[in-house]
């Protein structure tokens, strides 16, 4: 009986099941279902000579691969499939993923791993998944060094939401806020962003160099005009963590200089007019959200996920199966099967791995130390991060150091803060290792280093030097510096404090600025840019065509092309030909070739007829006479200029009688004392105008 | 034949589900005792219902196994450990009811407590069981072979008792509020303290003081209270620093708790010890409201290892970086409360002194199991 039930129960299901499971599909299809990208490889060389030997997503971050971190963070986002692109080690990180969780039957989504070997930046690695055409819907782009607890529905909700109303909102950068001296802020690659305070649309994006002291930014002044709360913020915590369309890998093909995420394409995207595509960001205010990007940020993501800022990302979670760690008091992590000697003392932040053995007397402080070490009498350790199956020898001392796998410290060696001692490096005893050596046994060229000075006697390994990169790059020693495990708090306050006062002084000055650029700016009543650009442009080209005595043809011609390119109104043509005419003729004038009038009427007789083109009805008459007034308020005699400029204009039939008139009773010819002294000789030649009308009008 | 084929896949299926749920459990996403003592046991069902076995110790060391692994998850929640323990010692009562049935003589080995709680006890449990397994002996052999329903239903039972758990503890309210009463509340997220309040309501009128529980509960406390405040319950939300100076006036401390331990003492949520003791100080009585699921075989020798540590975030905030550099912030969710100042449980099978629970515990579970 038993049986049978169950097989009708289930026959029941499936008869039932297509219809609900298609409807469920569709939803899923169109709402649930999340691709994400992993960039496994950072196209950086900041954790060399670790990443000679490892990728940065399998370096271990508390005993478990950074990557792992991801993909938790991937899991709890609700993404259903996930696309790792490999470049640097791929069979290492394929193997990985192959042999991980992940890729079982109960692993939350599919993964697939990608191989774009040629890739060595982002840019190249998105044009290649766009050759590729992977993605097919909106996707979620990190990188394999992310440490996130951030819950994603509502980020993801929003995005949709502002996806639904606008096509071109691309994209949506996901920012932790901190305070700007935050440890866990990669100290290196801070960047100021500008916001909209209602929208949270990223209306500028700027990389801050902390050596240059950058003491200003520029910022468009469209952007004042779109939007009325603007925040300029230099205090999240940027972990990469974009929600992208699919746009955005074909914007990367498009731009093929693009390479960083940031200060490539987003920089580019929001200083691009042509384009029109919006960057929104999401400011996260809880939670957590890191990325392992330096030594620094190492070390920080690392004290934040034993102090319980990522929970549930903890070690006690025991994300890999065979982990086994328990918490204690003081924020301790022991796996199972340690080996602890009665007289040593384990002080608080603390993890310890499986199969470790720590000796008499030795004294460990918040740091991390892998499986199966072997750590010998009256040792110290601070703050340390000693991988797994190192040997520390009795009555070393480490501080504020990185020591890999399978590394063997000598005797009352001394290991100073900042040192990297890379995989099986041997130090011999009594051996110290400087804070800024970095110490390594890889063999890129085939043949065995020693440095018997870093390494001592005994010992096997070299100090690593990335002669390329320095050379490269001027900014990499200060990536080094600002990178590395330790860094000076104490030079970098006055350099973040100063920053951020000039930061906020600049922001006055930079109104301040504004406001007289407004003010000068009034001859051409307008403030665009594009329009700006156009004027320049325009006045150039009509320079030219006087200096090099073209065609008048040939230069309206010119002046209609590109009014047409730039979209301009006439009236900023009429402006541009102005500016440039007068320009001409005071030069005339101030050089002595020519008196006043002579200068005019030669330029004007043969440049006038220009503005036929450009002057049609009697509103454009008066703007045009308004504009010369303008422009002949900056010159030396403006108002003869002025003038004689009318009679000339009024002699070829340009200007008519009835505008000028208007013109001289507009409220705008008067509005304030430049205008009015540039006009002071006009009633005079109006008084003769309307003598000769009744002149005229009696014969 | 067909069977075997569809076998493997069915087991396939299983332990991926199995995979998916521990990391479910890993990533926080189950939460709460009721949801994971809910998933639990209709994990269980699963398990149960494709599992073979020749003998039925072989059942039980897969049970445990499988429990080892999912307390494994998250250590803490001890009510998924309850329920395997309940549903081991479901299974073994069943295996020794047909060996008795076998042997013919059903006396010896029954355990000797069950019957003298029976007396008491208003909502015998294995009652039915006991009934229907009598009438099939007569079966004879066969019954060894068709345990599997007879546990599946075992089961099925456990997933409605905590179905409606909450509901025969809201019954009780009557006797437990007074009219004009004043309760204080420190657990704002427990759904049987909601249940039990809102269900009182309906015939009595009181008012209830709601502590807010800074820093892991106060959305919760505010949601409490407004549901509260909907059914017409005069209800005030008072911070954790008042507690003191308002106890005088309150006329009991109701308490929802995350676990029931084996010497009566608790693990609720943070801040409900203090709280407790300063009702000791007024002599004001602690009721604690929970189900039986909740409550543990474990004894607390040590207490803080049972006590989850949670987000640092929600007691400084992660933006000041200055401080986060130099602090080192520990968020307890839970505090243990012990037996002495709690005056009275009220379960689903009724009301009990603290002193009691061991009792319960060696009704429900069996000593074997206790270590899983």
């Amino acid at each position: 009986m038993g049986p049978k039930k169950t097989g009708q129960g289930n026959k029941t299901k499936v008869s039932k099941q297509p219809s609900q499971q298609n409807a469920t599909q569709e939803d899923t299809n169109q709402e649930e279902r999340l691709q994400a990208i992993v960039l496994s490889d950072s196209y950086q060389t900041r954790f060399q000579p670790l990443t000679l030997e490892t990728p940065r997503c399998l370096l271990p971050l508390c005993n478990t691969a950074l990557l792992e971190y991801t993909f938790e963070f991937l899991a709890l986002a609700g993404v259903s499939e996930v696309i790792v692109v490999c470049c640097a080690h791929a069979d290492q990180i394929k193997e990985y993923i192959a042999h991980s969780r992940w890729s079982n039957p109960s692993s939350p989504f599919t993964i697939e791993t990608v191989l774009s070997p040629e890739s060595v930046s982002v840019g190249d690695a998105m044009r290649d998944l766009d050759a590729k055409g992977l993605i097919t819907s909106d996707f979620l782009l990190v990188s394999g060094d992310i440490v996130c607890n951030v819950p994603f529905d509502k980020v993801l909700a929003a995005h949709r939401q502002r996806r639904a109303k606008d096509k071109n909102a691309i994209m949506t950068m996901v920012l932790r806020e901190a305070s700007p001296l935050h440890r866990t802020r990669a100290r290196a690659e801070s960047a100021i962003f500008v916001l909209d305070e209602q929208t949270n649309q990223c209306v500028h994006y700027e990389e801050v160099k902390t050596r240059k002291h950058m003491q200003q930014i520029s910022l468009d002044p469209e952007i004042f005009n779109k939007h009325t709360d603007l925040a300029i913020r230099n205090d999240f915590i940027d972990c990469h963590i974009d929600i992208c369309s699919p746009d955005v890998p074909a914007l990367f093909t498009e731009n093929f200089d693009y390479n960083h995420i940031r200060k490539d394409f987003v920089h580019g995207i929001l200083t691009s007019d042509l384009l029109g595509k919006t960057i929104f960001a999401h400011v996260v205010t809880d939670n957590y959200a890191a990325r392992v990007r330096s030594l620094q940020t190492y070390d920080a993501v690392s004290k934040d996920v034993i102090s319980r800022w990522t929970y549930p990302i903890t070690p006690d979670s025991n994300l890999l199966a065979d982990q086994t760690f328990q918490y204690q008091r003081g924020h301790i992590y022991k796996e199972e099967d340690i080996v602890l000697a009665r007289s040593c003392r384990i002080n608080s932040c603390t993890v310890i791995g499986a199969g470790t053995a720590v000796n008499d007397g030795t004294v460990i402080t918040g740091s991390v130390i892998g499986r199966r070490c072997k750590i010998g009498k009256n040792v110290s350790i601070q703050s340390a991060y000693i991988w797994d199956d190192v040997t520390i020898e009795d009555d070393a001392i480490i501080e504020s150091a990185i020591i890999a796998n399978g590394a063997v410290i000598g005797t009352s060696s001394r290991v100073a803060p900042g040192a990297i001692v890379s995989y099986n490096v041997k130090i011999d005893s009594n051996v110290t290792v400087d804070g800024n050596k970095r110490l390594t046994r890889y063999l890129g060229d085939g043949h065995k280093r020693v440095d018997k000075d870093a390494v001592g006697e005994h010992g096997d390994g070299y100090v690593y030097e990335d002669d390329s990169e320095a050379e490269e790059d001027d900014d990499y020693e200060e990536i080094v510096n600002s990178s590395g495990l330790v860094y000076n708090m104490a030079s970098l306050n006055a350099s973040d404090t100063s920053f951020s006062t000039t930061s906020a002084d600049q922001m006055h000055r930079k109104t301040r600025r504004r406001r007289v650029s407004t003010a000068s700016s009034n001859t051409m009543a307008s403030e665009d840019s594009d329009e700006d650009s156009f004027l320049r442009e325009a006045q150039a080209s009509v320079e030219r065509a006087i200096a090099e005595n073209h065609d008048l043809d040939i230069a309206a011609l010119e002046l209609s092309t590109l009014r047409m390119a730039k979209n301009a109104q006439f009236h900023d043509v009429r402006a541009a030909t102005i500016a440039a005419l007068i320009g001409r003729i005071s030069h005339l004038i101030n050089s002595n070739t020519l008196k006043a009038r002579a200068a005019v009427e030669s330029v004007l007789n043969q440049w006038g007829p220009l503005f036929r083109r450009q002057v049609f009805d009697q509103a454009d008459q008066i703007d045009f006479l308004l504009l010369v007034q303008r422009d002949c308020t900056r010159r030396m005699q403006g108002s003869t200029i002025l003038l004689h400029a009318i009679n000339c204009l009024y002699d070829q039939d340009i200007l008519e009688e009835e505008s000028i008139l208007k013109w001289w009773q507009a409220p705008q010819s008067k509005e304030d004392a430049d205008m009015v002294k540039v006009g002071e000789l006009v009633p005079r030649w109006l008084e003769w105008l309307t003598t000769a009308e009744e002149e005229s009008d009696s014969e | 034949m067909l069977a075997a084929g569809a076998h493997t896949t069915k087991e396939k299926d299983l332990n991926a589900h199995i995979e998916a749920f521990v990391a479910q459990l890993k990533r926080r996403q189950i939460q709460g005792s009721y949801n994971v003592a809910l998933a639990t046991a209709q994990l269980l069902l699963r398990v149960v219902s494709a599992a073979r076995w020749t003998h039925i110790d072989q059942l039980v060391t897969q049970i445990k196994i499988l429990g080892k692994r999912l307390q494994g998850a998250q250590p803490r929640e001890l009510a998924c450990g309850n329920i395997i323990r309940r549903v081991l010692a479901l299974i073994r009562e069943e295996s020794e009811d047909t060996n008795d049935s076998e042997s013919g003589d059903g006396a010896v080995n029954s355990p000797l407590i069950t019957s003298m709680f029976s007396l008491l006890s208003t909502n015998d449990e294995y009652g039915p069981n006991r009934g229907s397994q009598s009438l099939i002996d007569g079966s004879g052999r066969s019954i060894k072979k068709d345990l599997k329903p007879y546990i599946i239903e075992g089961i099925q039972e456990l997933i409605d008792e905590l179905k409606n758990i909450d509901e025969s503890i809201a019954s009780m309210g009557v006797e437990m509020i007074h009219e004009n009463e004043t309760i204080l509340t420190p657990t704002p997220n427990s759904r049987t303290v909601l249940k039990f309040l809102l269900r009182t309501a309906q015939k009595r009128k009181f008012t209830v003081l709601v502590v807010e529980v800074f820093p892991n509960d106060v959305e919760k406390t505010h949601e409490f209270a407004l549901k509260l405040a909907e059914a017409g319950i005069e209800t005030t939300v008072i911070t954790d620093a008042m507690v003191y100076s308002i106890m005088g006036r309150v006329g009991k401390v109701i308490l929802g708790t995350h676990a029931v331990l084996a010497n009566g003492g608790l693990l609720a949520s943070a801040g409900a010890a203090m709280i407790s003791q300063c009702a000791n100080v007024h002599r004001t009585p602690v009721v604690v409201c929970t189900g039986l699921y909740k409550l543990s075989p474990m004894y607390p020798f040590d207490v803080e290892s049972l006590i989850e540590v949670g987000d640092t975030g929600k007691v400084l905030a992660f933006e000041d970086g200055s401080l986060v550099d130099k602090v080192n912030v520990v968020n307890p969710l839970y505090d243990y409360v012990p037996p002495e100042s709690v005056d009275l449980c009220i379960t689903n099978m009724g009301g009990y002194s603290p002193s009691f629970m061991y009792r319960l515990v060696l009704d429900h579970y069996r000593q074997e199991d206790v270590t899983l």
